[in-house]
């Protein structure tokens, strides 16, 4: 293994299947990969290139016709969790995320109820039940929501989930995957994931969660790349969805969701 | 409206931007931080450095820019016309403090025991622009503390900020590659590539551009604190290339150099070879008394008697030879060329000069000489091309009777050794002048205390025509005489009395009568120094 690159894991997984690049993040990758004389016009995902074929034999008029009027076409889900038919599907933009839970993929498994829903990979804004009742699968109705689609990664959560346990370990993927070049995500992520695992292991403090929130607004949009906005916004989305189950945590030094 | 130090810069294609309110004329190419630098704003970095390429990772150099939603690095963002930079609105400042938060939090509260403290930018930037308490209550990471890098650098990996600025040196400046960074997120950490050491000839410019105490000099660990060091501007007695450097002192004992920036000699540079030489230049016993020879040996003298004894010597001397060590300053130089054109005339005059290989990185800033002054000397009427070896050969086949020998150990500095000390205990007359009884000095029949470089208040001539000020650092012992004093009072003896008492008045002296240093003055030289044959304009 070359020690002088970055091992930016998770980062390079996305370049790296596409342009068989090690992933590089920051000032560097355009000019690296313009090193090697490889045009650097779209760093796309597996996703996006799947779409390419129907594209080119029926037309981009075809393709743009499905959608919304800012969300054209269709879209990968990769739909995981506490769900009854997990999968990959296909949507046209703009299809009704209750209804596309509920009915087309089954509904939350095991008769249990929802508790809230990451729309679009660990990276975004988790959603409460409520907040899904006018969020339609397109960019726009989702930022609308305060979240994102991003990768379409629906993960679905039930009532027996806890919303500290997940959010910490959300934050351990972070911190392991930080490629280390930039001193807020390098330092943040560490910290935010050393906070949530003392608050999940009852040893939380109050004035953790601020601490916390704050880290997050500390990181967001002063990084080289997006993957320190990535870490910081599911942080703060999960304390401000779920502050009282988080507080009561900290107070009680246990989890107090029930398992039943 | 501010414009910038450098006149050239304006006849590139201008661009006008405001910085906090003030409008500021920089070049197109130009950064944010350059052109805010220029324009007298400091924007804290750890990062960014002038000499190297941009990294952009420390987020310290982030400011506000009209009309962008995000805030910017200022290293790397080029100016544009009309561009609207903020280096202190709330945002700005509140993003200063969580920057240095998060490099905080891992560090190491090593301060009491860290020797960068004093000069540490972690420290500066903290007192700028936090002073808040820790909130940080959970573990910190650990790494290897004082780990041997190189001969000269030692490294610990807690206080490190991952700026990179050590490995980008070695990959662009020296082109040697010792460094890299290794693993990943915080446990990021600098290393030694492919078990490499780090022993290039510039290895210790890394202690010198590592903003905090992750790399420290070897041969300074603990020995002061650097607030009680008293700093002269200097130039390095190593070579001809004449860096341009800080004698930093301590109880009137050098403790250490630091490089000057002089964009036209060194950069921001100073070789190992050099940066250390001031521990053989300036060690070793003391002379601090004349000595003549007598029966049985040397004895110390008054400066009277022995001045006259040199004066008889040289006087009936058939046959004179006359050394100079190349770290003597013009000053001195010029005084020499009269004294011994007055006492023995036409005798040979020369530098010690002599040249080894130089591998491509010591290339990079050495010459291949040990003679800082072979050029001024020259000037002065001291030395010719390749004179010294033939003045060498002479003195071994006998050809003189006597020689006065300036600051230079001749036996034992180069492989004729020996044989030197042979052809000199075979002198009439040997006269030395040093800082200490060298080998030479011992076979003399008079000897002299000198000062060295460290105490000099004078000029060298580098190689390439630059001359440039050395100011004394450190006072000489009481008895001892500057150099250009012992000359001066013997021309005095000899009959020729000249009314110097100042090097600044000896070099207008000099100036008046070499054509070369026509029209410069100490006032003109500075603190950059001046090119000969160039006017008063600093090259780039």
């Amino acid at each position: 293994m070359d020690k002088r690159s970055r091992e930016v894991a998770f980062l390079a997984g996305c370049v790296y299947f596409t342009q068989g690049a090690l992933g590089i993040a920051g000032v560097t990758l355009p000019l690296y990969l313009r090193s090697l004389q490889w045009s650097v016009g779209e760093i796309t995902t597996v996703t996006s290139l799947a779409a390419l074929p129907w594209i080119l034999e029926r037309g981009a008029a075809a393709y743009a016709a499905m959608g919304t009027e800012k969300s054209k076409g269709t879209k990968l889900f990769s739909v995981s969790g506490h769900i009854t038919r997990p999968g990959v599907y296909e949507l046209e933009m703009g299809y009704p995320f209750k209804k596309f839970l509920e009915e087309d993929c089954g509904g939350v498994a095991n008769g249990r109820k929802l508790k809230g829903v990451i729309p679009g990979g660990g990276s975004m804004p988790v959603l409460r039940p409520e907040e899904l009742e006018k969020v339609n699968l397109d960019y726009e109705s989702v930022q609308a929501a305060g979240s994102m689609l991003g990768s379409g990664g629906v993960i679905v959560m039930d009532d027996t989930t806890c919303m500290v346990r997940a959010a910490s370990n959300i934050a351990r993927f972070y911190a392991h995957e930080s490629c280390g070049q930039c001193s807020p995500c390098r330092e943040g992520c560490h910290w935010m994931e050393k906070i949530f695992h003392r608050i999940e292991h009852g040893e939380g403090q109050t004035g953790d969660l601020d601490l916390i929130l704050n880290i997050s607004g500390n990181i967001m949009g002063n990084t080289i790349c997006p993957f320190g906005d990535a870490a910081a916004m599911p942080a703060a989305a999960f304390i401000r969805k779920f502050r009282d189950e988080f507080e009561a945590h900290i107070a009680e030094k246990r989890c107090t969701v029930s398992t039943q | 409206m501010v414009h910038l130090q450098s006149s050239t810069h304006l006849t590139m294609d201008p661009v006008k931007i405001t910085i906090d309110g003030k409008e500021v004329v920089t070049a197109k190419g130009k950064t944010v931080i350059q052109a805010a630098a220029e324009a007298g704003v400091a924007i804290p970095h750890y990062c960014y450095h002038s000499k190297l390429s941009i990294a952009g990772n420390c987020r310290m150099c982030l400011v506000e820019i009209e009309k962008m939603p995000k805030l910017q690095i200022a290293c790397n963002t080029q100016v544009a016309e009309g561009m609207g930079v903020l280096t202190q609105s709330p945002k700005v400042l509140a993003v200063r403090k969580a920057v240095l938060e998060f490099l905080l939090i891992n560090h190491p509260v090593d301060c009491p025991i860290c020797d960068q403290a004093g000069e540490c930018q972690l420290q500066n930037y903290y007192m700028e622009h936090n002073r808040e308490a820790s909130r940080f209550e959970v573990g910190k990471q650990h790494d290897r503390k004082k780990t041997i890098f190189g001969p000269n650098v030692i490294f610990d990996g807690e206080r490190c900020i991952k700026c990179t600025r050590c490995v980008r040196f070695c990959q662009e400046i020296t082109k040697t590659d010792e460094l890299a960074v290794i693993n990943r997120g915080d446990h990021s950490t600098i290393a030694l590539f492919n078990d490499q050491v780090l022993d290039n000839p510039l290895s210790a410019n890394v202690v010198d551009i590592c903003p905090v105490g992750a790399l420290t000099d070897r041969d300074f660990r603990f020995k002061v604190r650097v607030w009680y060091l008293q700093k002269t501007p200097s130039v390095c007695p190593g070579c001809s290339t004449g860096c341009n450097i800080s004698v930093e002192a301590y109880q009137n004992r050098i403790a250490r150099f630091k490089p000057r920036i002089n964009e036209a000699v060194n950069s921001h540079w100073i070789c190992d070879e050099g940066r250390y030489c001031f521990h053989e230049l300036t060690g070793g016993e003391r002379l601090t008394t004349p000595m003549i020879r007598q029966e049985g040996g040397l004895v110390p003298a008054t400066w009277e008697n022995a001045l006259q004894a040199v004066l008889a010597g040289l006087r009936s001397a058939k046959a004179a030879a006359g050394i100079l060590s190349g770290r003597s300053t013009n000053e001195e130089t010029f005084l020499f060329a009269k004294l011994m054109k007055k006492l023995a005339p036409s005798s040979p005059l020369e530098v010690c000069y002599q040249e080894r290989e130089l591998s491509e990185t010591q290339k990079v800033l050495m010459s291949p000489d040990r003679a800082p002054n072979f050029r001024g000397a020259r000037d002065m009427g001291v030395g010719s091309n390749g004179g010294y070896e033939s003045l060498l050969q002479k003195l071994l086949t006998g050809d003189f009777s006597a020689a006065y020998v300036v600051g230079e150990e001749l036996i034992g500095a180069n492989g004729a050794g020996e044989r030197l000390r042979a052809a000199l205990q075979k002198l009439s007359f040997l006269v030395v002048q040093d800082i200490r009884l060298s080998e030479t000095a011992k076979l003399a029949h008079v000897v002299l205390p000198a000062t060295h470089f460290g105490e000099k208040e004078g000029t060298y001539t580098n190689r390439k025509g630059r001359v440039q000020k050395l100011n004394a650092a450190v006072i000489a012992p009481e008895s001892v005489l500057q150099d250009w004093q012992t000359f001066l009072r013997l021309l005095d003896l000899a009959g020729e009395k000249l009314s110097y008492s100042t090097p600044s008045q000896i070099f207008q002296a000099l100036a008046g009568e070499v054509a070369l240093y026509r029209g410069i003055s100490y006032a003109t030289i500075g603190d950059q120094g001046i090119q000969l044959g160039g006017g008063g304009v600093e090259q780039s």
